[in-house]
C-alpha cells in the first residue's frame, strides 16, 4: 500500500485539493439553476476529483471509500430518479411537469424539480463517469502464444 | 397540429416490429437492416411529433450507425452483397425525384433568412425567470422546457457505460479470453 500510487508530493497536493474539488462540484450542482453549471458539469468535475485520488494514490485506496459496487449502483440510481422526477409530472397533469413550488428568484430552494433534476443527474454522471474510467484503466491487453488476450489488472490471474 | 393516431400507432408498430425481427433474425445482415427501418421510423416519428431538430440528429445517428455496423458486418458475412446495376438506376432515380420535387416546391420549404418556423425560442427565454424562477436559461430549458432531450442525453451515458462494463467484463465470457 504504501509504495502504491505517486510520489509523496503528489500524494500531499492531492490530499489538500481533493476536499476543494468535492466542494465545488457541489456548488455548480445545487446552484446550477441560479448560476452557469448544472448536474452534467458538476458531475464531471467530482467525477475528475476521484480521478486524481485514483492516480495519486493507486485504485485499492479510492475502492476502500467508494467500492465499483457503490458506484455502478449510484449510476443507476441517478438515471432511475431522474425518471422518476419526469413521472412526477404526470400527477400535475404531464411528463416533466414541474409541480413542486417555484419560491423566489435567486433563491437556492426554488425554481420546483430543476434542482432535485440536477443532483440526481450530477449523481448519475459522476459515477457512470467514474465506473467507465476506472474499467478502461484496468483493461490490459497481453501478448501471449495464441495471440492478444484481455485481462483486468488487480483481478485474481487466471493463467 | 393535428396528430393521426391511426398512422402514429401503425408506425409505432412497425417500428416494433423492426426491434423484433432485428433480435430473433438468423442473419446479421437482415437483423441490422431491420433495426435501421426502426431508427428511420423513429426519426419520422419525431418529425410528426414536432421535434424537427431530434429527427434531423436520429436520421444522421441511424445512416452513420447502419454504414458502421454493416461495414463491421462485412467481414464476418457470407451473405452477397455486392450490389448489381440495377439498384444504382433504381437510386438514381429516386433521389432525381427527390431532387425535382424540391425544387419544384422550394419556395414552401426554404424559409427567408431570420424568419425560422419554430418561435419557442423567444417564449423559452421569456418565461425562464419570471415563471420558473430560474436564472440560469439553459438550465431551465434543458431540464424543464426540454425535458425529454435530457431523459436521452442521461439514457446515452447509461448505455455508453454499460457497453464499457459488458464489453470489459471477466467473469462470464463464454470464449474465456
Amino acid at each position: 500500500m504504501e509504495n502504491k500510487g505517486m510520489s509523496e508530493i503528489v500524494k500531499g497536493i492531492a490530499r489538500i485539493v481533493f476536499p476543494f474539488i468535492v466542494l465545488y462540484s457541489i456548488s455548480l450542482i445545487l446552484y446550477g439553476h441560479i448560476t452557469p453549471g448544472g448536474g452534467f458539469a458538476g458531475g464531471v468535475v467530482l467525477t475528475g476529483g476521484f480521478v486524481l485520488l485514483l492516480l495519486a494514490f493507486g485504485k485499492e485506496y479510492v475502492f476502500h471509500f467508494f467500492p465499483l459496487e457503490i458506484a455502478k449502483s449510484l449510476d443507476s440510481t441517478g438515471a432511475l430518479g431522474f425518471l422518476a422526477i419526469a413521472l412526477m409530472g404526470l400527477l400535475g397533469g404531464a411528463f416533466f411537469y414541474n409541480l413542486l413550488p417555484k419560491g423566489t428568484l435567486f433563491n437556492l430552494w426554488s425554481a420546483g424539480t430543476i434542482m432535485l433534476s440536477n443532483i440526481m443527474i450530477g449523481l448519475k454522471v459522476s459515477a457512470g463517469l467514474f465506473v467507465a474510467i476506472v474499467i478502461l484503466s484496468m483493461a490490459r491487453l497481453i501478448r501471449t502464444k495464441e495471440g492478444l488476450r484481455y485481462k483486468q489488472s488487480g483481478k485474481e490471474e487466471d493463467q | 397540429m393535428m396528430l393521426n393516431i391511426p398512422f402514429l400507432v401503425a408506425l409505432m408498430l412497425l417500428m416494433t416490429a423492426g426491434c423484433v425481427i432485428s433480435i430473433t433474425a438468423r442473419s446479421l445482415t437482415s437483423s441490422v437492416v431491420s433495426m435501421g427501418t426502426a431508427g428511420l421510423i423513429l426519426s419520422i416519428l419525431f418529425l410528426l411529433l414536432g421535434a424537427p431538430d431530434l429527427a434531423i440528429v436520429q436520421i444522421f445517428v441511424e445512416i452513420v450507425t447502419l454504414i458502421v455496423l454493416l461495414s463491421t458486418i462485412r467481414r464476418e458475412t457470407t451473405a452477397d452483397m455486392s450490389s448489381s446495376g440495377l439498384y444504382g438506376i433504381i437510386t438514381l432515380v429516386v433521389f432525381a425525384l427527390f431532387l425535382f420535387v424540391f425544387v419544384l416546391h422550394y419556395q414552401e420549404i426554404v424559409r427567408p433568412f431570420g424568419e425560422p418556423v419554430m418561435t419557442m425560442g423567444a417564449k423559452y427565454l421569456a418565461a425562464s425567470a419570471p415563471l420558473l424562477k430560474a436564472p440560469n436559461a439553459v438550465t431551465s430549458i434543458v431540464l424543464d422546457f426540454r425535458g425529454y432531450d435530457t431523459l436521452g442525453e442521461a439514457t446515452v451515458i447509461f448505455v455508453a457505460i454499460t457497453g464499457v462494463v459488458v464489453l470489459l467484463r471477466v467473469k462470464g465470457r463464454k470464449d474465456g479470453k
